[in-house]
């Protein structure tokens, strides 16, 4: 029986062998499955926000909605009519007629706006100029 | 040593990092897949173990210290990807992995992607008769033209323990060749 040698046989090669063009497509295949991300990746940062994002909002609506409502119910109660003290104020401050102007404007024909003189009592005279101290100038003005 | 660290700088930097990984696929597509076929061999399998690879090497590069030449790492991933690739395969199967490996061997035959005869068949079975990590020095020192300085970095033994495994190796396969 012959024996074999590996050092004095020539080298037997392998005898694999590979698809035409393997490594042309294994090289472009490949670059397309890699990541395309960066190798040294910088550390992810979560933002609490970005993750809490529905509570914000739910929050946030709910604020609103605790602000307006007040302001919506006083807005829609609030009393159109103008009040003496305003009224007053503004013909006070806004008109540039004085009492005797506002007196002349009155018509004749309207003088029944002006409420009639009442009938007093000599009894009711009599005690009103004992009571009042400023008689005097009561009779100066008038 | 200094224009691997700037290569490895250009993988990292993620303006440079395509072209070279392009580079990189280039230049190590074709060792690493006959290193992986020859533990594999069936072109199928090398070929996921393969790409499985360079997926690893390139989402791993960050962590590479450098400590040893980008060559033997791609090496020693290669490798772990292919011994890990048989174990899977035979426990899938419910066979050992000499079982598996014997029956790779019988399909070899009838791969389109084997081009050998008798004498190459019966080689394969001679080193399925091996220890694993001889069948390692074998392949590579054999069919990949590996120095034993080069082997000893991926494989991390010592050189004089590698020729001693070769040797073994050698002797086991002339008296397997010759007594089938």
């Amino acid at each position: 029986m012959k024996t074999f040698k590996l050092d004095s046989e020539s080298k037997i090669d392998s005898g694999f062998k590979t698809p035409d063009n393997y490594f042309e497509n294994f090289s472009a295949n490949l670059m397309q499955k890699l990541p395309i991300e960066p190798i040294s990746q910088e550390t992810k940062v979560i933002s609490i926000f970005r993750k809490r994002k529905n509570i914000f909002m739910a929050a946030a609506a709910i604020l609103v909605l605790a602000i307006m409502i007040p302001i919506a119910y006083q807005a829609n109660t609030t009393n159109k009519e103008v009040d003496t003290v305003t009224l007053e104020n503004y013909l006070t401050q806004e008109t540039n007629l004085n009492q005797y102007e506002l007196i002349g404007e009155i018509e004749p024909e309207n003088s029944n706006l002006i409420s009639p003189p009442k009938k007093l009592e000599r009894e009711t005279i009599e005690d009103v100029l004992a009571t009042n101290p400023n008689i005097e100038n009561l009779v100066i003005e008038n | 040593m200094q224009e691997e660290k700037a290569f490895i700088s250009s993988l990292l930097n993620p303006k440079t990092q395509n072209q070279a990984f392009q580079k990189l696929l280039h230049e190590y597509q074709k060792p690493l897949y006959n290193h992986i076929r020859n533990i594999v061999l069936n072109h199928d399998d090398a070929h996921d173990v393969l790409q499985n690879t360079f997926v690893k090497v390139f989402q791993n590069l960050q962590n590479f210290k450098g400590e040893s030449k980008l060559f033997s790492w791609m090496y020693r991933i290669a490798t772990n990807e292919a011994l890990t690739f048989l174990n899977q395969k035979a426990r899938k199967a419910g066979i050992s992995s000499v079982e598996l490996q014997n029956k790779a061997i019988d399909n070899l035959k009838a791969d389109i992607y084997f081009d050998g005869n008798e004498i190459q068949i019966k080689l394969q079975k001679a080193i399925a008769e091996l220890p694993e990590k001889q069948q390692l020095v074998f392949k590579m020192k054999y069919f990949e033209d590996l120095k034993y300085e080069e082997i000893s970095d991926i494989l991390g033994t010592s050189v004089g323990a590698l020729k001693a495994s070769y040797h073994h190796a050698v002797k086991k396969i002339e008296a397997f060749v010759s007594t089938n």
